[in-house]
């Protein structure tokens, strides 16, 4: 709810940056997983993304780009060999609870 | 999932009130460096690196087991900022 002008309006909690001319504060987390997965990298990709695909609904677009799975802030990205991987989750504050949310999933494959 | 954040923060962060604050909540090895664009925030006791610049703040966690210790990072870095 945003009063100017002596207008009241409704706007997205993220247009308000803009219309009050405030610059944002970007808090982003980043964390790397050791996942002892003896599969190729390809297939762990894949199950990734099926994961992150699994927790997204509605217009939110899960893509797939030179190995790297996104999702409006959230990036996931698999490194290494049969014998040992790292996955790096990292995801902006405004994705909170999608990004810890795939953190500790990818933490439990790791078990 | 489409959980809206509970804030949205703006401007600089002020690093000496984050340093009080970390120390504050138990983390008293916090090692700041100054940057080119800003400063690094070096916990080796937590195996964390934050770096700030004027819009943005980055928290690079290594050990993966440490969720309390993100959420806790994330509590103070957001109570070192500005927000609606």
């Amino acid at each position: 709810l945003l009063l100017t002008d002596n207008k009241l309006r409704v706007i997205e909690a993220d247009r308000v940056y803009e219309e009050v001319g405030i610059p944002k504060h970007e808090v982003r987390s980043t964390a790397n997983v050791r996942l002892s997965d003896p599969r190729p990298l390809a297939n762990t990709r894949e199950s990734l993304h099926q994961l992150v695909q699994s927790r997204v609904k509605g217009e939110r677009q899960v893509v797939m780009t030179d190995g790297t799975i996104s999702v409006d802030s959230v990036l996931v990205q698999v490194d290494g060999d049969e014998d040992e991987k790292t996955v790096l989750v990292s995801w902006g504050y405004q994705d909170e609870a999608l990004g810890t949310y795939l953190l500790r999933e990818i933490e439990l494959m790791g078990k | 999932m489409n959980n809206k954040p509970k804030f949205y923060p703006w401007g600089p962060l002020d690093i000496t009130s984050l340093v009080q604050k970390l120390t504050q909540e138990g983390i008293v090895n916090a090692k700041v460096e100054e940057t080119a664009s800003g400063y690094i925030v070096l916990l080796q006791n937590e195996d964390t690196v934050i770096q700030i610049e004027e819009k943005r703040t980055h928290i690079f966690c290594e050990d993966d087991a440490r969720s309390d210790l993100r959420a806790k990072l994330n509590r103070i870095i957001m109570s070192s900022l500005n927000k609606f």
